[in-house]
Formats: structure tokens, sequence, C-alpha cells
């Protein structure tokens, strides 16, 4: 049996008995072998927004050794051991086996960060049989958390690792724990240290988990969202300037947008000149961003590239992505230093004060001001829902791109939309809403990024780097693009089966009844 | 999963040391492992320190499934199991004559196990019956210790013959040299030899050892108590012989 995957069951020591006392109960009555005590750590690790966790896993490291572990199952799933102490980040960097398998369908591109230590001082005993024969392995662990100072006592554990085939003896034993006083535990070892550490699970989520109540007026339901947004830039400021990996830019760009639709989708509730102000600094945010996330976006796609032309010619990519590489690196130290300067923390501050203040109730306020949120909502997400299905039905096969480019912006808004005040409709219909904008979203944006890369493939050619770049690698780029534009038509032809579904009597029925029901 | 039988009709050429050690060496590689201990004498169990079960015998193991799954017995090393033996398993060519397809019974008993093991070594009693025959069908590879002396070439020949004789795939044999005397003259001419001769033969060999012979002292495989030993080397040269056969 691979022992790393063995199970084990857990007794705690508490009041009852100590680690000596137990030690010398378990002498009197069994043949015992000592082994030496061994100091062992284990690390903890999770992507910044919780995978694993969600997913109800953990993942442990033991010197080289990584386990997935299933907390429901309370068994250890898969292990693998890495060649070296270089701690692996993300899936691809682990040995192939299931534990890589696993963690590619779990982490995607996200990096494992680790989360906690432990430090146990493992006291194992073999009890042996008549034939001198190992029966029981019990191993006495005293754990303490790892990375604070001074070190924490967590607790003292009873850890007992049965041998196949001597079930007799786990029972026995079983028992005589049962006469001192001890019972099993589930033991949540890394609940317990996290939050000895002060982290909470789940503290950080990429989804926008708002909850409003129909009745608060416009600008509180706004300024609630706003404030919501801001604390998720905030969150990934870190993360960006540490390059730990590209989803804290994707997420602090998502958050930036999400801010600057609600500024514009949700008219009339706040003060135009901070609308208006906050409308440019937020764009100039989205601007300082956007040329990373481009180039990271590429580079994730390097092996996709690659693998759709013919071999030789996919290798001549590589001097282009080079080139990216180098390009991706100066415009990662440019924002960090704007992240780090004056001017952006001047900006987050003000807004950060501004949505803290409470409501001034003046004659003057925006004219949705004071409106309860709900109708507001129904109102927005009605029009903008008319909106999308009117310029979806006026496109034909005929309609030149820039016309689909146009839908998917608009639809973009809707969804948006839907998402800031789903909290405010029956969680079953608006989810089902979300779910057809979400269909017809992704056609559309299928077309507008074949297209964007398209675009910036054939600007690269023609940008100043062209000396850099060899014939070669143009050929590459030339057959790479025209795959794209392939591809790219197929998703167009698909685009009129999307705006069906879409835009049936079904869906309308379902919007106009969920926009101009009561509350929730 | 890869099944490994030390076979030969001759009993005391190291057949019980080499499944002990180069299954625990599969088990240390981190490859979880089952021995088989098919032998009456029950060597390996001994060497283990795990007796079979009163209720266990040779009908219970031809009948396979959980009879077999709940005699496999833990090893006082990780991911190191064994199937113990018993004397009752001298009756095991009766009761397998009296079954149905007796040739291809070994290797479905070992089926079920696929998934929990990558490695399953048989240590097969010295004869030559159905159990054996039963065994050369169902294993992926053949280990045949010769010492090199003129009876145990003789027998290792006849082993290819019945071979033939019995249209089973003679490429999955491979002998090896066991309880070598470097300084005997006699021994090394025919390592030298046979080597030659055969295609089936490997190159490494185990010398003959004092510390192979204390393992029944010890009661561990030698690979673990005399790890800087000859004897450990040999058998670790042999084991990465064989792996990349197996794969």
């Amino acid at each position: 049996m691979d022992v790393c995957l063995q199970k084990t069951e857990t007794y705690i020591l508490s009041d009852s008995i100590d680690k000596p006392g137990i030690l010398n109960e378990i002498s009197k009555a069994y043949t015992v072998i000592k082994e030496r005590t061994r100091n062992r750590e284990q690390c903890l690790y999770d992507t910044f927004d919780w995978r694993l966790y969600n997913k109800g896993f953990t993942l442990v490291r033991e010197a080289t050794l990584y386990r997935l572990n299933s907390v429901p199952k309370d068994r250890a799933l898969a292990a693998s051991s890495m060649k070296s102490r270089i701690q692996p980040r993300f899936w691809w960097e682990f040995p192939d086996g299931p534990l890589k398998e696993m963690l590619k369908s779990c982490l995607s591109v996200r990096a494992l960060l680790p989360l906690a230590k432990i430090q146990a001082h493992s006291q194992t005993l073999r009890i042996l049989n008549q034939d001198e024969k190992t029966v029981l392995q019990i191993h006495l662990d005293d754990l303490l958390v790892g990375d604070v100072q001074p070190k924490r006592r967590l607790a003292c554990n009873v850890r007992l690792q049965p041998v196949r085939g001597y079930e007799m003896a786990l029972h026995e034993f079983r028992v005589f724990l049962h006469k001192l006083g001890l019972r099993p535990e589930k033991v949540n070892e890394f609940a317990i240290v996290l939050e000895a550490t002060g982290k909470q699970p789940g503290d950080y989520s990429s989804k926008l988990k708002l909850s409003l109540s129909p009745e608060w007026p416009g600008n509180v339901a706004a300024k609630k969202i706003f404030v919501y947004l801001l604390n998720v830039m905030r969150q990934n400021e870190e993360g960006i300037i540490g390059d730990v990996d590209t989803e804290f830019l994707h997420d602090f760009r998502v958050a930036i947008r999400r801010t600057r639709s609600a500024l514009t989708q949700i008219k009339g509730v706040l003060p135009e000149a901070i609308t208006e102000r906050y409308k440019r600094d937020f764009a100039n945010l989205g601007k300082l961003t956007s040329r990373l996330r481009d180039l990271d976006v590429y580079l994730l796609k390097e092996d996709e590239y690659r693998n759709m032309l013919p071999e030789d010619l996919g290798s001549h990519l590589e001097p282009v992505f080079e080139t990216m590489r180098r390009e991706r690196k100066r415009e990662h130290q440019k924002l960090v230093r704007a992240l780090t300067a004056a001017a952006y923390r001047r900006t987050i501050e003000s807004w950060q004060d501004f949505l803290s203040q409470p409501e001034a109730a003046t004659n003057d306020a925006a004219k949705n001001s004071n409106k309860p949120v709900l109708g507001l909502a129904s109102k927005f997400i009605w029009k903008k829902y008319s909106q999308v299905v009117a310029l979806g039905q006026a496109i034909t096969d005929a309609s030149p791109d820039p016309e689909l480019h146009n839908l998917r912006i608009e639809c973009k808004k809707l969804r948006y939309l839907l998402e800031f005040f789903a909290s405010l409709f029956p969680e079953k219909k608006i989810t089902n809403i979300i779910k057809q904008v979400k269909k017809l979203q992704d056609n559309l944006g299928e077309f507008n990024d074949l297209y964007v890369q398209q675009k910036h493939l054939t600007e690269f050619l023609n940008s100043g780097s062209k000396n850099e770049i060899q014939q070669s690698s143009v050929a590459a780029i030339g057959g790479l693009t025209a795959l794209l534009f392939q591809r790219q038509q197929v998703v167009r032809q698909a685009f009129a089966q999307a705006l069906g579904q879409f835009s049936n009597p079904g869906t309308a029925a379902l919007f106009g009844k969920l926009m101009s029901s009561d509350p929730a | 999963m890869k099944i490994i039988a030390l076979y030969n009709i001759k009993g005391g050429v190291g057949k019980t040391a080499a499944a002990v050690n180069l299954s625990y060496l599969a088990a240390q590689y981190g490859a979880p492992t089952l021995i088989c201990d098919l032998d009456p004498q029950s060597c390996a169990s001994f060497y283990f320190r795990i007796r079979g079960q009163k209720s266990f015998g040779s009908r219970k193991f031809l009948r396979g499934g959980k009879y077999i799954d709940k005699n496999i017995r833990g090893t006082d090393f990780d991911n190191l199991d064994l199937l113990p033996s018993k004397l009752s398993f001298r009756k095991m060519d009766l009761t397998l004559g009296g079954l149905k397809q007796s040739r291809k019974r070994m290797r479905r008993l070992f089926k079920p196990l696929e998934d929990a093991y990558d490695y399953v070594f048989l240590d097969c009693p010295p004869s030559i019956s159905l159990v054996s025959e039963s065994v050369f069908y169902a294993a992926d590879l053949l280990l045949v210790p010769l010492i090199p002396t003129t009876l145990s070439v003789r027998t290792y020949d006849r082993l290819l013959r019945f071979f033939k004789e019995k249209e089973l795939d003679s490429s999955k044999i491979r002998a090896f040299f066991s309880m070598v005397e470097r300084r005997k003259k006699m021994h090394r001419e025919f390592v030298e030899q046979i080597s030659e001769q055969s295609d089936h033969c490997l190159n490494s060999y185990i010398p003959c050892s004092s510390d192979v012979e204390k393992m029944g002292v010890y009661r561990q495989p030698v690979v673990h108590f005399r790890p800087r030993s000859r004897a450990t080397e040999a058998y670790e040269s042999l084991w990465s012989e064989i792996k990349p056969l197996l794969s």
C-alpha cells in the first residue's frame, strides 16, 4: 500500500493524560520499540483565492513530499515527491502523476502560496507481537505553529498508523486508549493553525459577493458596491507588485472595469462632479495596466500558438515571444512604479474617503440618490436588455464586424448590472438569466478576442521591433494570423444561433417578469 | 502491475533471498509492492515475521478475491506487503488440478490487485508442477537464479525445453547467477561461458555472502540491515537491470 496515502487515526491528548503519561502507559502494556524523535515540519499551500480550500482539498508539503488531502474524506488522495528542494508554484512545475493532474484542474494559472507551517516533534512507537513484528505504529506529535515567535503550542496528538492485516492489534489499542479516556477526533490541524495565524480561509474571491437590500437608497447601495470593488483592488496590489501570478493583475483590472461600469450605468446616484472625476481616474488606471495584461495573455497563449502551426514554423515564434517577455518585464516595472507612486495612492485614498462619508441629505443631491435601489436596478437592467436585443437583431450576415464589437460592449454592461444587483432578486431566477447572458457574451467575447489577437500580431509586425524579427518569424506570425482569422469566421457563424437563444420570447419573458416583480 | 516470479526447480539457490531483497528495493523506490510466498516452507514469510492465518490454505488462495485480500499483511517496511504461505500449500497442485483452466488461474488471481500494486513478486516452491506452469503463464518476468555449475545449467536447459513443449513464451525468462564464489575458477568460467551463449542471461550476479545468510537471524532483508554490503550492491544492480525490462 502506498504509504503516503495511508489513512491514520488521530486522538488528541488533553487534560486526561499528557505525553509522558501515555508513553508510560503504553510501555507498561505492550512490547514497544521507541524510535528516535523526529522534527517534522509541514507547510500548507493554497492560491490567493483559496481554490484548493473551496474544493475541500488541502495541499501539504513535508520536506520534498507534497500530499493532496481531501478534507471531507479525511484522507490523502495523491502524493508526489519533488526531485529537488525547489518549491513549485504552478501546477506544471510538479512531476507527472495524479497529483499534477489534480492540481492542473484546480489551479489553472494561479500560483500556490505558502499559508502556514506546522512543526511537529514526533515520536514513533512500534508495537510488536510475539514474533517481534510491528503490528501497529503510533506517532506522538507535539504540534506547534511554525512561523510565529514565540512558537505557539497547538496540541499533542496520538496518531495511529495501522499495519495491513493486523486489525486486531488496532482494535485492541483503540480499546486501550478508550480506557485512558481518549477519543478519536477528526483533526483539521490547518483550520486551527490558520486561525492561530489570523488567516481566514475563503477571505478572498474574485466573484461579486454583494448583499444589497431592496429598500436602500440608490447612493447607499452604489457606495456599497464601490467599496467592495475598491477592496478587491487593494487586496490584489501586493500580488501585482510581487509578480506572483497573472491573475492578480487580471482581478485588479476587472475591479476597475466594474467600477467604471457602475459609475456609468448606475446613473444619478452620486454627485456628477464625483462621477466624472473618478470615471477619468479609473480610466487612466485601466490604461496603466492594459499593456502588461495584453502581454500576459499572449505569453499564456505561447504553447497554444505554437501547437497551431506546423513544427518548424512554430519554432520561429520563439524570438517573438522572447521579445514579448522582455517588454513584459519593462511594463511590469513601470506598473510597480505607478502603483507605489503618490498619485495612485491619492486617487485610492480620496475615493475611499468619499465612499466612507455618509450622504448629506441636501436638496441638490443627484436625482436617483434617494430612490430605492430595487426600482433603479430593474429600470436600468430592463433598458439595457432591450438595447442588447435591438442591437443584436439588427445584425445580419452582411453586417460589418464593428457592430458585433459594439454589441459585445453593451452585453457586458448588462452582465455587470445583473451581477451588481443579483442579491435583490430571487436567486435561482437571476442565476438563470445571468447564465443566458453569459452564453451570448461568450460567443461575442471569443469573436472579439480573436480579432484583438490578430490585430496585435499585425501591430507587432509593423512596430519598431521589425529589426529584431527575422523572415522566418514573420512567416510564423503570418501563418498564425491566418488561422486566427479562420477561427473567427467560424465563431461569427455561430453568432446567429447564440443571439436567437438569447432574444427568444422565453428569455424575454424571464427578464420582463423579474424586472417588474416585487422585491425578492 | 508487473508480476515477477523467482523460480528454480532446485532449492537453496537464492530464490527467496532474491525475492525478499528485490521486493524490498522496489518498495523503497516508492512502488507499492506485494511479495507472494508460494513455498510451503514459508521462508519469505519467516523473513518478514509474518504467519499465515489458521484458516488460510491452498484452497482459499486459489479462490482468490477476498480470500487473498484478507490474508495480505503489511510488512515492517513502507510500500511492501506480503501474502504469506502455509504448509498446506504442499497440496496446491492437487487442488489446482481439480479446477478448470488451471494454467490461467494464477494470472486471474492477481488481476484484482492491479490497481493496488506496481509489482508482485512470486517466491516459487522448488518443483515443477501444475502450480509452476500456472506461474510460468502468469509472470511477466521469470527470474531464474543459477549457481554456476554443470547441474544447474542442465536444469536451466530443461526449463527452456519445457517452455517450448508447452508452447509458453520463453522470452520472459532471465537467468542470473546466484551464490557466486569469484575465487572458484569453475564459477568464473561458467559465468563467462553461459553469458556468452545465452541472451537470457543478466549481467548482474549475486555473490555468496554471509550477510545474506544472516537474514535468518535478523529476519530482515539484507538491503535493510546491511545497506553498504557487497550483497546489497549486487541486489541493487540486479534490480536496476530488471526494472527497464518491465516497462
